[in-house]
């Protein structure tokens, strides 16, 4: 019992977390048909960045939002820095894009070794300052408010996004950039900053999932990696494009490998296997997702 | 002569530098720890980055996972291979005495394992997927040091024992520094050697064929996923003999941190990017330069602990501004000789074109095709007799070579085949006309096996091929040039042909690595030259395919086409963009082709060419069949009119 809850709580909350920044995977998936290898490291901007900045004195708060909006910043310069000359020159062997957007991430965690440091840091729980600090007890295990402002907060975020895609004018304006980028330009779409807001939106929702995940998982350097390929996976097994796909493959993935650890006798250590298989079985049955239908990929 | 000998230096000067500057560093700089150090790990790094340039370069597959690998082949080479080996083993005496020795060997089979059980789970990918599970990879290698940590030591690894002294004088010299130097020279060099090799050969231009255009290698008789599997598993091999070399030098092995990993993969990345990436001096280039610049003492000093920053910045910069690399960018440079080459592909010199080498050839031709278009086409027919097509007997002519039944194929509800029949009778030229839409494309895709039909048959020769595959129907004699262009760009124009010619050789992967093939390629290539003469595009051999006008690309497929001699050709709107001299040298090519026994498919709209040239014309409207015959009588069908003009002004208003 104990441990079904143990799991159940799990897969909610580090899942939300998932969802959060598989969702961003989908987004720039959405607009420009590539993946944004620098999303899994964006993660670790935002949880830095809300770290020092608490470090510093900020309220925690402040701390958070003004994390999330520097992320956002994050987003848009890697779209900037390792997107746009791609556009005027040929690509190295077709993958430039894979190669640009994972040496965005890779200086941006550099960046954040550097500047901040590299040790694992605990956040402060954002609603515990506002809510006091309860602790329920659930069979045993202990549920936080905090857990039910991660769920809260990403189906709140998830359905928000999506309804913006479906609609409002920055979600048609993507999906037309989407669907064939030089037809939306001759529209009137103004597909740069589109595609510029789509990378932007991706690392806010990175820096949410850090700075909600935080007071539960530690920030790491690593969660750039760990997480942003868990993600990668969650939004792969959803149907990278779909919102509702992100938030179904984010949840899946957070709930196999809550039950590995749980199995596993030797600790966390087949998590990551089991997730491995589940993506190398997504990609050979349903390359395209449980919810995904775009076929095409650029490459 | 003295051509020749510029051209010799043109083409081995790199390797002369390199090999002058090892031959320059070991002994200058043997009293100097450091210096020769960076030398070792300069030539580890450029053998690993020229092993992840099969993979990248030729292949176009990023991993970001390689460093896993390199790791697996200091384990694999350093630490089993010894213990196999060991006291008690049952290796021959000579093997134990020399056990550290064949550490390669082991490093070759780890690594080449390891990378064929991930290509093969991966490889069916492309793009950001199979970079994905190759990052996925890397992370598991870490994981896999701590489960098995008291045999691989965990994250911090473990030492391995020095290539001890005693047993043999000669081979003793490795467990100094120097020796480990010239170790690593002697290893990149036979990486660079095998990596020339397969270049140049028959596997190597697959290799290059499957990432320019897959559907093209397809439809030329190259299977994408084996080349994939194999392209990924010898970069991996070479990449765990780097690992071993790696462990040779700092007498330990260790995976690091997943970070590391990644790190460290993407070291092997951004070196080749840096260097040019598909060329075979770039990896060595890159590593030297990235090498030596970060042992400089500033850099030390200031950099060695920001390798991600490092890396990734000039990851950046290079795609920006120089995405083909140093080399790349040097060959661009004015007053070059040589013009620019973007993929390993040598220089396309046919090196025996004169006539009288060719006739005598034929006994070296393989032995009658094992194919079942084999058995009604004589020995000897194919397209390259060209010079005398007369005396090129027409094979059974009535006899029915293709035979489409009752396809049906559509796309989101709209049928673009529905239940078609069509017969093309050997030695014919069969055209396929119709409005836009009418499903001739979708014909050739089903024909050629690019498309697979939801129903009906696809018969050659009386055989079923609806489930055979098209690389496969490649070599059953079917050939295809396509409506959109789609020449191997990168690729030389002859390294097109002769990769069009993929069925007609039989070098296989080892053959290739090792040069064996010399004999054979030569012969491929005189008749590559010979086919190349015959669409009139011989001047523009050397050049890259991308930079020919549309018109010359279409000559070029056509002559990739004949290279497969194939019994059945199909021209999927061949006049597309032509002028009309270049019009008419494609019917004239199209009839002596013809009569030298060939079966032409053509889906054409230029009415006036099919009707000039076709024996047979079949109509196709919506998917299905409207009309069929002699041209003169399919031109005067009233349906036709209707289907092509209108039902208002068809047959004078009826």
């Amino acid at each position: 019992m104990t441990d079904l809850v143990q799991i159940l709580v799990s897969t909610a909350t580090v899942g939300s977390a998932l969802a959060l920044v598989a969702l961003g995977y989908s987004l720039v998936f959405s607009a420009t048909g590539i993946v944004n290898f620098a999303q899994g490291p964006l993660l670790v901007v935002g949880g830095y960045g809300a770290y020092a900045l608490s470090r510093a004195g900020v309220p925690i708060v402040v701390a958070m939002v003004l994390a999330v909006l520097g992320t956002a910043l994050a987003g848009a310069a890697v779209e900037v820095i390792a997107l746009r000359p791609l556009r005027r020159v040929d690509a190295v062997a077709d993958v430039g894009w894979v190669l640009t957007t994972f040496a965005a991430g890779l200086v941006a965690v550099d960046l954040v070794r550097i500047g901040v440091d590299s040790s694992p840091h605990s956040l402060p729980p954002l609603v515990g300052s506002v809510l006091g600090r309860h602790v329920w007890r659930v069979a045993g295990v202990a549920v936080t408010p905090t857990d039910i402002v991660i769920v809260v907060a990403t189906l709140a975020l998830v359905v928000g996004v999506d309804a913006t895609l479906r609609a409002t004018g920055f979600g048609r304006a993507l999906r037309a950039v989407a669907d064939d980028r030089e037809a939306a330009a001759l529209v009137g779409v103004d597909t740069g900053r589109v595609v510029t807001a789509a990378f932007a939106l991706a690392g806010a929702l990175a820096a949410m999932a850090a700075v909600l995940l935080a007071p539960k998982v530690f920030v790491r350097l690593e969660n750039g990696l760990l997480l942003g390929l868990q993600a990668f996976v969650a939004a792969v097994l959803g149907g990278l494009g779909s919102a509702r796909g992100a938030l179904a493959g984010g949840y899946a993935v957070a709930a196999l490998s809550a039950v590995a650890r749980t199995v596993s006798p030797s600790g966390s250590r087949y998590e990551f296997v089991a997730v491995f298989a589940l993506f190398l079985v997504t990609l050979a049955v349903r390359p395209t997702g449980l919810l995904g239908c775009r076929v095409a990929e650029k490459h | 002569m003295a051509d020749r000998a510029q051209a010799l230096a043109v083409r081995w000067w790199p390797l002369a530098a390199l090999v002058g500057f090892m031959l320059w560093l070991g002994p200058s700089q043997a009293g100097n720890r450091k210096w020769l150090d960076l030398g070792v790990e300069a030539m580890i790094l450029a053998t690993a980055a020229t092993g992840l340039n099969v993979a990248l370069g030729s292949t176009g597959l990023l991993s970001l996972g390689h460093a896993g690998f390199f790791v697996a082949g200091g384990y694999a080479g350093a630490v089993l291979g010894p213990y196999l080996l060991g006291d008690g083993s049952i290796a021959p005496d000579f093997v134990v005495r020399n056990a550290p020795w064949f550490g390669p060997v082991f490093a070759v089979v780890v690594g080449a394992g390891l990378g064929t059980a991930l290509a093969l789970a991966c490889c069916h990918l492309r793009g950001f997927h199979l970079t994905a599970v190759t990052l996925a990879f890397g992370f598991g290698v870490p994981a896999v040091a701590v489960l098995a940590a008291d045999q691989l030591g965990g994250l911090a690894g473990r030492t391995v024992e020095r290539i001890p002294d005693t047993r043999n004088a000669f081979l003793a010299r490795g467990h100094t520094l120097a020796g480990v130097y010239y170790t690593s020279a002697v290893f990149l060099l036979v990486a660079l050697w095998l990596a020339r090799n397969l270049s140049r050969s028959r596997s190597g231009r697959a290799l290059t064929a499957v990432r320019d255009g897959e559907v093209a290698a397809r439809t030329s008789g190259i299977d994408p996923y084996r080349h994939r599997v194999a392209a990924f598993a010898m970069s991996a091999a070479v990449v765990a003999v780097a690992g071993w070399l790696s462990a040779l030098r700092t007498l330990s092995v260790s995976s690091g941190s997943a970070l590391d990993v990644q790190t460290e993969s993407f070291r092997y990345v951004i070196t080749v990017t840096v260097g040019g990436v598909g060329t075979l001096a770039g990896p060595v280039v890159g590593a030297f330069l990235l090498t030596f610049g970060l042992g400089l003492d500033v850099f030390q000093q200031h950099l060695r602990d920001k390798l991600g920053l490092v890396f990734g910045g000039l990851a950046l910069a290079v795609v920006a501004l120089a995405p083909s690399g140093l080399v790349g960018a040097a060959r661009r440079l004015p007053g070059r000789r040589c013009p620019a080459r973007a993929t390993l592909v040598s220089r396309s010199v046919p090196e025996r074109a004169d006539p009288a080498d060719q006739s005598g050839e034929t006994p070296g031709r393989p032995p009658a095709r094992p194919t079942l278009v084999g058995r009604s086409v004589p020995e000897g027919a194919g397209p390259t007799d060209q010079r005398g097509p007369a005396d090129r007997p027409r094979t059974d002519p009535g006899t029915v070579l293709l035979s489409v039944r009752g396809v049906t194929r559509s796309f989101g509800g709209v049928a673009a085949l529905d239940g078609l029949d069509v017969d093309v009778v050997q030695g014919s030229v069969h055209a396929l006309i119709g409005p836009n839409g009418s499903g001739k494309s979708t014909f050739v895709n089903v024909v050629t096996g690019v498309e697979r039909p939801a129903g009906g048959r696809v018969l050659l020769a009386g055989a079923d091929i609806t489930d055979v595959a098209a690389h496969r129907r490649a070599a059953l004699g079917v050939a295809r040039t396509f409506q959109g262009v789609r020449v191997w760009h990168r690729m030389g124009v002859l390294e097109n042909v002769l990769a069009g010619g993929h069925v007609r050789g039989r070098a296989g992967l080892g053959r290739c690595l090792l040069g064996l093939d010399r004999a054979e390629e030569s012969r491929l290539r005189a008749r590559a030259s010979e086919l190349l003469a015959l669409v009139g595009l011989e001047t523009r051999a050397g050049d890259r395919a991308g930079d020919l006008t549309l018109a010359e690309q279409r000559r070029l497929e056509l002559a990739r086409a004949l290279a497969a001699e194939p019994a059945l050709l199909l021209l999927d709107e061949p006049l597309a963009g032509l002028d009309e001299a270049e019009r008419d040298r494609l019917v004239r090519l199209v009839r002596s082709l013809r009569s030298g026994g060939l079966t032409v498919v053509l889906v054409e709209h230029h009415v006036e060419t099919v009707l000039a040239l076709a024996d047979t014309v079949t109509v196709v409207h919506q998917g299905v069949k409207l009309a069929e015959g002699p041209p003169a009588l399919v031109a005067g069908d009233a349906l036709v009119q209707e289907a092509y003009l209108g039902p208002a002004s068809g047959g004078g208003g009826a």
